[in-house]
Protein backbone atom coordinates (compact mmCIF):
# COMPACT_ATOMS: atom_id res chain seq x y z
CA UNK A 1 0.00 0.00 0.00
CA UNK A 2 1.23 3.45 -0.87
CA UNK A 3 -0.15 6.97 -0.66
CA UNK A 4 0.93 9.66 -3.09
CA UNK A 5 -0.03 13.22 -2.33
CA UNK A 6 0.76 15.78 -4.96
CA UNK A 7 0.44 19.57 -4.56
CA UNK A 8 -2.62 19.20 -2.39
CA UNK A 9 -4.51 22.34 -1.39
CA UNK A 10 -7.57 22.78 0.80
CA UNK A 11 -10.13 25.45 1.52
CA UNK A 12 -12.49 25.77 4.45
CA UNK A 13 -15.29 28.29 4.16
CA UNK A 14 -13.61 30.13 1.29
CA UNK A 15 -10.31 30.49 3.18
CA UNK A 16 -7.20 28.66 1.99
CA UNK A 17 -6.01 26.33 4.75
CA UNK A 18 -2.91 24.92 3.10
CA UNK A 19 -1.42 24.64 -0.38
CA UNK A 20 1.28 22.64 -2.06
CA UNK A 21 1.37 19.66 0.28
CA UNK A 22 3.26 16.81 -1.37
CA UNK A 23 4.59 13.57 0.06
CA UNK A 24 4.75 9.85 -0.58
CA UNK A 25 4.08 7.38 2.20
CA UNK A 26 4.94 3.72 1.82
CA UNK A 27 3.59 0.77 3.77
CA UNK A 28 5.28 0.37 7.15
CA UNK A 29 5.63 4.11 7.66
CA UNK A 30 4.47 6.12 10.64
CA UNK A 31 3.60 9.55 9.34
CA UNK A 32 2.92 12.37 11.76
CA UNK A 33 1.11 15.43 10.54
CA UNK A 34 2.20 18.41 12.58
CA UNK A 35 1.18 22.03 12.60
CA UNK A 36 -0.35 24.73 14.77
CA UNK A 37 -4.05 24.84 15.62
CA UNK A 38 -5.97 25.65 12.46
CA UNK A 39 -3.14 24.59 10.17
CA UNK A 40 -5.41 22.03 8.55
CA UNK A 41 -4.31 18.74 10.10
CA UNK A 42 -7.84 17.43 10.43
CA UNK A 43 -8.72 18.77 6.98
CA UNK A 44 -5.79 16.87 5.48
CA UNK A 45 -6.90 13.62 7.14
CA UNK A 46 -10.48 14.19 5.99
CA UNK A 47 -9.29 14.67 2.42
CA UNK A 48 -7.14 11.53 2.61
CA UNK A 49 -10.10 9.53 3.92
CA UNK A 50 -12.38 10.81 1.18
CA UNK A 51 -14.65 12.79 3.50
CA UNK A 52 -13.69 16.17 2.09
CA UNK A 53 -12.64 17.29 -1.36
CA UNK A 54 -9.33 18.97 -2.08
CA UNK A 55 -9.48 22.35 -3.79
CA UNK A 56 -6.40 21.47 -5.84
CA UNK A 57 -3.92 18.64 -6.30
CA UNK A 58 -4.37 14.88 -5.84
CA UNK A 59 -4.17 12.26 -3.15
CA UNK A 60 -3.98 8.77 -4.64
CA UNK A 61 -4.06 5.48 -2.75
CA UNK A 62 -2.30 2.52 -4.36
CA UNK A 63 -3.34 -0.96 -3.37
CA UNK A 64 -1.14 -4.01 -3.85
CA UNK A 65 -1.86 -3.99 -7.59
CA UNK A 66 -3.78 -0.95 -8.75
CA UNK A 67 -4.88 2.47 -7.48
CA UNK A 68 -7.80 2.18 -5.14
CA UNK A 69 -10.34 4.45 -3.49
CA UNK A 70 -9.92 6.07 -0.10
CA UNK A 71 -12.99 4.19 1.09
CA UNK A 72 -11.28 0.88 0.51
CA UNK A 73 -7.75 1.90 1.44
CA UNK A 74 -8.16 3.80 4.68
CA UNK A 75 -9.89 3.74 8.02
CA UNK A 76 -10.46 7.14 9.61
CA UNK A 77 -10.89 7.65 13.35
CA UNK A 78 -11.63 11.27 14.08
CA UNK A 79 -12.44 13.37 17.13
CA UNK A 80 -15.86 11.84 17.41
CA UNK A 81 -16.32 8.21 18.29
CA UNK A 82 -18.77 7.46 15.48
CA UNK A 83 -20.79 5.23 17.81
CA UNK A 84 -24.44 5.67 18.70
CA UNK A 85 -25.14 5.98 22.41
CA UNK A 86 -28.36 4.00 22.36
CA UNK A 87 -26.74 0.93 20.82
CA UNK A 88 -24.40 -1.55 22.45
CA UNK A 89 -20.71 -1.70 21.65
CA UNK A 90 -21.26 -4.88 19.66
CA UNK A 91 -24.10 -3.39 17.61
CA UNK A 92 -22.03 -0.30 16.86
CA UNK A 93 -19.00 -2.30 15.79
CA UNK A 94 -21.07 -4.68 13.68
CA UNK A 95 -22.54 -1.68 11.89
CA UNK A 96 -19.13 -0.08 11.34
CA UNK A 97 -17.68 -3.33 10.01
CA UNK A 98 -20.58 -4.01 7.65
CA UNK A 99 -20.44 -0.48 6.23
CA UNK A 100 -16.70 -0.67 5.68
CA UNK A 101 -17.10 -4.02 3.93
CA UNK A 102 -15.24 -5.84 6.70
CA UNK A 103 -15.88 -9.02 8.60
CA UNK A 104 -18.71 -8.25 11.02
CA UNK A 105 -18.80 -11.71 12.59
CA UNK A 106 -18.75 -12.20 16.35
CA UNK A 107 -15.13 -13.50 16.49
CA UNK A 108 -13.84 -10.54 14.46
CA UNK A 109 -15.48 -8.07 16.81
CA UNK A 110 -14.36 -9.86 19.95
CA UNK A 111 -10.82 -10.02 18.58
CA UNK A 112 -10.76 -6.25 18.09
CA UNK A 113 -12.22 -5.51 21.52
CA UNK A 114 -9.85 -7.93 23.25
CA UNK A 115 -6.84 -6.23 21.69
CA UNK A 116 -7.92 -2.96 23.28
CA UNK A 117 -8.80 -4.58 26.58
CA UNK A 118 -12.51 -3.78 26.44
CA UNK A 119 -14.01 -7.13 25.59
CA UNK A 120 -16.13 -7.10 28.75
CA UNK A 121 -17.95 -4.00 27.51
CA UNK A 122 -19.24 -5.74 24.40
CA UNK A 123 -22.89 -5.81 25.50
CA UNK A 124 -22.94 -2.46 27.29
CA UNK A 125 -24.76 0.48 25.80
CA UNK A 126 -22.25 2.91 24.42
CA UNK A 127 -23.92 5.81 26.25
CA UNK A 128 -23.17 4.25 29.66
CA UNK A 129 -19.40 4.13 29.13
CA UNK A 130 -16.78 6.59 30.35
CA UNK A 131 -14.95 8.81 27.86
CA UNK A 132 -11.83 6.64 27.93
CA UNK A 133 -13.81 3.44 27.46
CA UNK A 134 -15.67 5.03 24.57
CA UNK A 135 -12.47 6.01 22.85
CA UNK A 136 -11.07 2.50 23.25
CA UNK A 137 -14.19 0.87 21.84
CA UNK A 138 -14.15 3.31 18.96
CA UNK A 139 -10.49 2.54 18.24
CA UNK A 140 -11.42 -1.14 18.04
CA UNK A 141 -12.73 -0.27 14.56
CA UNK A 142 -9.13 -0.14 13.41
CA UNK A 143 -8.51 -3.74 14.34
CA UNK A 144 -11.54 -5.19 12.59
CA UNK A 145 -9.60 -5.99 9.45
CA UNK A 146 -6.57 -7.22 11.37
CA UNK A 147 -8.50 -10.19 12.68
CA UNK A 148 -7.31 -13.58 11.42
CA UNK A 149 -8.60 -14.22 7.93
CA UNK A 150 -9.56 -10.58 7.39
CA UNK A 151 -9.14 -8.78 4.05
CA UNK A 152 -6.14 -6.68 3.09
CA UNK A 153 -4.76 -4.02 5.40
CA UNK A 154 -6.13 -0.54 5.39
CA UNK A 155 -4.14 2.54 6.29
CA UNK A 156 -5.01 4.07 9.64
CA UNK A 157 -5.86 7.76 9.67
CA UNK A 158 -5.93 8.87 13.29
CA UNK A 159 -6.94 12.36 14.31
CA UNK A 160 -5.67 13.01 17.84
CA UNK A 161 -5.97 9.36 18.90
CA UNK A 162 -4.37 9.89 22.32
CA UNK A 163 -6.90 12.43 23.57
CA UNK A 164 -9.01 11.19 26.52
CA UNK A 165 -6.83 8.12 27.02
CA UNK A 166 -5.03 7.42 30.30
CA UNK A 167 -1.28 6.79 30.28
CA UNK A 168 -1.64 3.00 30.23
CA UNK A 169 -4.01 3.08 27.28
CA UNK A 170 -1.80 5.54 25.46
CA UNK A 171 1.08 3.09 25.61
CA UNK A 172 -1.29 0.26 24.66
CA UNK A 173 -2.38 2.19 21.58
CA UNK A 174 1.24 3.05 20.79
CA UNK A 175 2.05 -0.67 20.93
CA UNK A 176 -0.89 -1.46 18.62
CA UNK A 177 0.36 1.14 16.15
CA UNK A 178 3.87 -0.34 16.29
CA UNK A 179 2.50 -3.83 15.68
CA UNK A 180 0.47 -2.55 12.74
CA UNK A 181 3.53 -0.88 11.23
CA UNK A 182 5.63 -4.00 11.72
CA UNK A 183 2.93 -5.99 9.92
CA UNK A 184 3.16 -3.69 6.92
CA UNK A 185 0.47 -1.14 7.72
CA UNK A 186 0.55 2.58 7.12
CA UNK A 187 -0.38 4.92 9.96
CA UNK A 188 -0.96 8.63 9.52
CA UNK A 189 -1.78 10.57 12.68
CA UNK A 190 -1.94 13.96 14.27
CA UNK A 191 -1.15 14.50 17.91
CA UNK A 192 -0.44 17.30 20.32
CA UNK A 193 0.83 14.84 22.87
CA UNK A 194 4.35 13.46 22.72
CA UNK A 195 3.71 9.74 22.88
CA UNK A 196 6.63 7.51 22.02
CA UNK A 197 5.71 5.10 19.23
CA UNK A 198 8.17 2.43 18.24
CA UNK A 199 8.54 2.58 14.45
CA UNK A 200 11.21 1.66 11.92
CA UNK A 201 10.25 4.35 9.39
CA UNK A 202 8.94 7.67 10.55
CA UNK A 203 8.06 10.67 8.47
CA UNK A 204 6.70 14.08 9.34
CA UNK A 205 4.59 16.42 7.29
CA UNK A 206 4.49 19.96 8.60
CA UNK A 207 1.53 22.12 7.58
CA UNK B 1 -22.66 -9.38 -1.37
CA UNK B 2 -21.04 -6.68 0.65
CA UNK B 3 -23.56 -4.16 -0.68
CA UNK B 4 -26.25 -6.40 0.74
CA UNK B 5 -24.56 -6.70 4.11
CA UNK B 6 -23.98 -2.94 4.25
CA UNK B 7 -27.56 -2.02 3.38
CA UNK B 8 -29.00 -4.64 5.71
CA UNK B 9 -26.76 -3.33 8.51
CA UNK B 10 -28.12 0.18 7.92
CA UNK B 11 -31.69 -1.12 7.82
CA UNK B 12 -31.28 -3.16 10.99
CA UNK B 13 -29.59 -0.37 12.92
CA UNK B 14 -32.39 2.05 12.06
CA UNK B 15 -35.01 -0.39 13.35
CA UNK B 16 -32.94 -1.11 16.48
CA UNK B 17 -32.74 2.60 17.23
CA UNK B 18 -36.43 3.05 16.55
CA UNK B 19 -37.32 0.23 18.91
CA UNK B 20 -34.90 1.27 21.62
CA UNK B 21 -35.71 4.93 21.91
CA UNK B 22 -39.32 5.38 22.84
CA UNK B 23 -39.31 9.06 21.93
CA UNK B 24 -38.60 8.13 18.30
CA UNK B 25 -41.99 6.57 17.79
CA UNK B 26 -43.90 8.05 20.72
CA UNK B 27 -43.34 11.70 19.72
CA UNK B 28 -44.82 11.46 16.22
CA UNK B 29 -47.73 9.38 17.50
CA UNK B 30 -48.46 11.81 20.35
CA UNK B 31 -48.30 14.72 17.94
CA UNK B 32 -50.68 12.91 15.60
CA UNK B 33 -53.04 12.21 18.49
CA UNK B 34 -53.03 15.84 19.63
CA UNK B 35 -53.77 17.22 16.16
CA UNK B 36 -56.56 14.71 15.52
CA UNK B 37 -58.20 15.03 18.92
CA UNK B 38 -58.29 18.84 19.07
CA UNK B 39 -60.13 19.46 15.82
CA UNK B 40 -63.46 17.82 16.72
CA UNK B 41 -63.69 20.09 19.79
CA UNK B 42 -63.08 23.19 17.71
CA UNK B 43 -65.35 22.23 14.81
CA UNK B 44 -68.32 20.91 16.77
CA UNK B 45 -70.19 17.64 16.60
CA UNK B 46 -72.13 18.07 13.37
CA UNK B 47 -71.26 14.74 11.79
CA UNK B 48 -71.37 15.64 8.05
CA UNK B 49 -69.01 18.56 8.53
CA UNK B 50 -66.76 16.45 10.76
CA UNK B 51 -66.47 13.72 8.16
CA UNK B 52 -65.32 16.10 5.43
CA UNK B 53 -62.86 17.89 7.70
CA UNK B 54 -61.68 14.67 9.32
CA UNK B 55 -60.17 13.23 6.17
CA UNK B 56 -58.04 16.32 5.63
CA UNK B 57 -57.07 16.73 9.27
CA UNK B 58 -56.00 13.12 9.68
CA UNK B 59 -53.95 13.16 6.52
CA UNK B 60 -52.24 16.47 7.28
CA UNK B 61 -51.65 15.33 10.87
CA UNK B 62 -49.95 12.13 9.68
CA UNK B 63 -47.71 14.02 7.25
CA UNK B 64 -46.67 16.57 9.87
CA UNK B 65 -46.04 13.80 12.39
CA UNK B 66 -43.82 11.98 9.89
CA UNK B 67 -41.96 15.20 9.26
CA UNK B 68 -41.01 15.36 12.93
CA UNK B 69 -38.78 12.36 12.30
CA UNK B 70 -36.84 13.92 9.45
CA UNK B 71 -34.08 15.53 11.54
CA UNK B 72 -33.21 12.17 13.05
CA UNK B 73 -32.25 10.83 9.63
CA UNK B 74 -28.81 12.45 9.63
CA UNK B 75 -28.51 15.03 12.42
CA UNK B 76 -27.75 12.70 15.27
CA UNK B 77 -25.28 10.74 13.18
CA UNK B 78 -23.54 13.95 12.19
CA UNK B 79 -23.21 14.88 15.85
CA UNK B 80 -21.78 11.60 17.08
CA UNK B 81 -19.66 11.08 13.97
CA UNK B 82 -21.28 7.88 12.73
CA UNK B 83 -22.32 9.67 9.56
CA UNK B 84 -18.64 9.40 8.60
CA UNK B 85 -19.02 5.63 8.56
CA UNK B 86 -21.67 5.96 5.88
CA UNK B 87 -19.70 8.56 3.93
CA UNK B 88 -16.48 6.55 3.94
CA UNK B 89 -18.16 3.28 3.04
CA UNK B 90 -17.07 1.76 -0.28
CA UNK B 91 -20.75 1.09 -1.05
CA UNK B 92 -22.82 3.71 -2.91
CA UNK B 93 -24.16 6.30 -0.51
CA UNK B 94 -27.54 6.45 -2.27
CA UNK B 95 -28.13 2.76 -1.54
CA UNK B 96 -27.29 3.26 2.15
CA UNK B 97 -29.62 6.27 2.37
CA UNK B 98 -32.36 4.29 0.66
CA UNK B 99 -31.96 1.47 3.20
CA UNK B 100 -32.17 3.97 6.01
CA UNK B 101 -35.26 5.75 4.69
CA UNK B 102 -36.87 2.40 3.92
CA UNK B 103 -36.43 1.24 7.53
CA UNK B 104 -37.78 4.50 8.93
CA UNK B 105 -40.70 4.50 6.46
CA UNK B 106 -41.59 0.98 7.42
CA UNK B 107 -41.51 1.65 11.14
CA UNK B 108 -43.14 5.06 11.05
CA UNK B 109 -45.55 4.27 8.21
CA UNK B 110 -46.89 1.19 9.95
CA UNK B 111 -47.16 2.99 13.30
CA UNK B 112 -49.05 5.96 11.85
CA UNK B 113 -51.25 3.83 9.60
CA UNK B 114 -52.12 1.57 12.54
CA UNK B 115 -53.54 4.43 14.62
CA UNK B 116 -55.25 6.18 11.68
CA UNK B 117 -58.46 4.08 11.84
CA UNK B 118 -58.73 4.82 15.57
CA UNK B 119 -58.47 8.55 14.97
CA UNK B 120 -61.02 8.19 12.15
CA UNK B 121 -63.55 7.29 14.85
CA UNK B 122 -63.24 10.82 16.27
CA UNK B 123 -64.69 12.07 13.01
CA UNK B 124 -67.40 9.40 12.66
CA UNK B 125 -65.81 8.13 9.44
CA UNK B 126 -67.07 4.78 8.13
CA UNK B 127 -64.72 1.79 8.27
CA UNK B 128 -64.00 1.67 4.55
CA UNK B 129 -62.99 5.34 4.50
CA UNK B 130 -60.80 4.80 7.57
CA UNK B 131 -59.14 1.85 5.87
CA UNK B 132 -58.51 3.86 2.72
CA UNK B 133 -57.00 6.66 4.81
CA UNK B 134 -54.71 4.19 6.58
CA UNK B 135 -53.59 2.75 3.24
CA UNK B 136 -52.84 6.22 1.91
CA UNK B 137 -50.93 7.18 5.04
CA UNK B 138 -48.86 4.04 4.57
CA UNK B 139 -48.07 5.11 0.99
CA UNK B 140 -47.55 8.80 1.74
CA UNK B 141 -45.05 8.37 4.58
CA UNK B 142 -42.32 6.84 2.36
CA UNK B 143 -42.86 9.56 -0.26
CA UNK B 144 -42.57 12.27 2.36
CA UNK B 145 -39.49 10.75 3.98
CA UNK B 146 -37.81 10.21 0.61
CA UNK B 147 -38.40 13.79 -0.47
CA UNK B 148 -37.53 14.96 3.03
CA UNK B 149 -34.24 13.09 3.01
CA UNK B 150 -32.94 15.53 0.40
CA UNK B 151 -33.76 18.52 2.60
CA UNK B 152 -32.47 16.76 5.71
CA UNK B 153 -29.22 15.97 3.90
CA UNK B 154 -28.82 19.55 2.70
CA UNK B 155 -29.46 20.98 6.14
CA UNK B 156 -27.61 18.41 8.18
CA UNK B 157 -26.46 19.94 11.47
CA UNK B 158 -27.62 23.39 10.36
CA UNK B 159 -29.12 25.64 13.01
CA UNK B 160 -32.88 25.85 12.79
CA UNK B 161 -32.73 23.06 10.24
CA UNK B 162 -35.98 21.45 11.38
CA UNK B 163 -38.18 24.38 10.36
CA UNK B 164 -36.28 24.96 7.15
CA UNK B 165 -36.63 21.27 6.31
CA UNK B 166 -40.39 21.56 6.72
CA UNK B 167 -40.48 24.67 4.51
CA UNK B 168 -38.55 22.86 1.78
CA UNK B 169 -40.46 19.60 2.00
CA UNK B 170 -44.09 20.60 2.49
CA UNK B 171 -44.67 22.16 -0.95
CA UNK B 172 -43.31 19.02 -2.60
CA UNK B 173 -45.73 16.81 -0.71
CA UNK B 174 -48.86 18.64 -1.86
CA UNK B 175 -49.61 16.11 -4.65
CA UNK B 176 -49.39 13.30 -2.11
CA UNK B 177 -51.76 15.19 0.15
CA UNK B 178 -54.26 15.90 -2.63
CA UNK B 179 -54.38 12.34 -3.92
CA UNK B 180 -54.42 10.80 -0.46
CA UNK B 181 -57.28 12.91 0.79
CA UNK B 182 -59.29 12.64 -2.42
CA UNK B 183 -58.95 8.84 -2.47
CA UNK B 184 -60.61 8.76 0.95
CA UNK B 185 -63.28 11.26 -0.21
CA UNK B 186 -64.07 9.06 -3.21
CA UNK B 187 -64.65 6.12 -0.89
CA UNK B 188 -66.85 8.32 1.30
CA UNK B 189 -68.98 9.16 -1.77
CA UNK B 190 -69.03 5.53 -2.86
CA UNK B 191 -66.85 5.97 -5.93
CA UNK B 192 -63.73 4.08 -7.00
CA UNK B 193 -60.43 5.53 -5.68
CA UNK B 194 -58.35 3.59 -8.22
CA UNK B 195 -57.03 6.64 -10.10
CA UNK B 196 -55.92 8.42 -6.92
CA UNK B 197 -54.24 5.29 -5.61
CA UNK B 198 -52.39 4.78 -8.88
CA UNK B 199 -51.15 8.37 -8.83
CA UNK B 200 -50.17 8.06 -5.18
CA UNK B 201 -48.16 4.95 -6.00
CA UNK B 202 -46.61 6.69 -9.02
CA UNK B 203 -45.37 9.52 -6.82
CA UNK B 204 -43.93 7.04 -4.37
CA UNK B 205 -42.05 5.22 -7.12
CA UNK B 206 -40.78 8.45 -8.62
CA UNK B 207 -39.47 9.53 -5.23
CA UNK B 208 -37.97 6.09 -4.73
CA UNK B 209 -36.03 6.36 -7.96
CA UNK B 210 -34.79 9.95 -7.69
CA UNK B 211 -34.60 11.01 -4.07
CA UNK B 212 -31.83 8.74 -2.73
CA UNK B 213 -29.49 9.92 -5.50
CA UNK B 214 -30.28 13.57 -4.81
CA UNK B 215 -29.97 13.05 -1.05
CA UNK B 216 -26.57 11.38 -1.47
CA UNK B 217 -25.32 14.29 -3.56
CA UNK B 218 -26.72 16.78 -1.04
CA UNK B 219 -25.12 14.96 1.88
CA UNK B 220 -21.73 14.99 0.20
CA UNK B 221 -21.99 18.72 -0.42
CA UNK B 222 -23.15 19.61 3.06
CA UNK B 223 -20.55 17.53 4.91
CA UNK B 224 -17.61 18.53 2.77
Amino acid sequence: MRLTVDALAAERGGRTVFTGVSFVAEAGTLLRVSGANGAGKTTLLRILSGLAAASDGHAVWHGPEAPTTAAEAACFVGHTNAFNEALTVRENLTYAAALAGLDSSVPAIEFALTALGVKLLVNRRFGTLSQGQRKRCSLARLLLDASPGGPGRRAWLLDEPFVALDVDTQSQLAALISAELAAGGLVIYTSHQAVAIDAANTQEVAL
Amino acid sequence: MSLRSATSAVFRRELQLFARRKSDWANPLMFFLIVCSLFPFAVGSESEKLKLIGIGVIFVGALLAAMLSLPRLFDEDARDGSLELMLTSPEPLAALILARVAALSLALGVALAAVTPVFALFYALPYDVAGMLALNVLMAVPTLLLVGSIAAALLVSARGGAILTAVLVLPLTIPTLIFGASAALKVLYGESPAAELALQAAFMLLALALCPLAAAAALKISTD
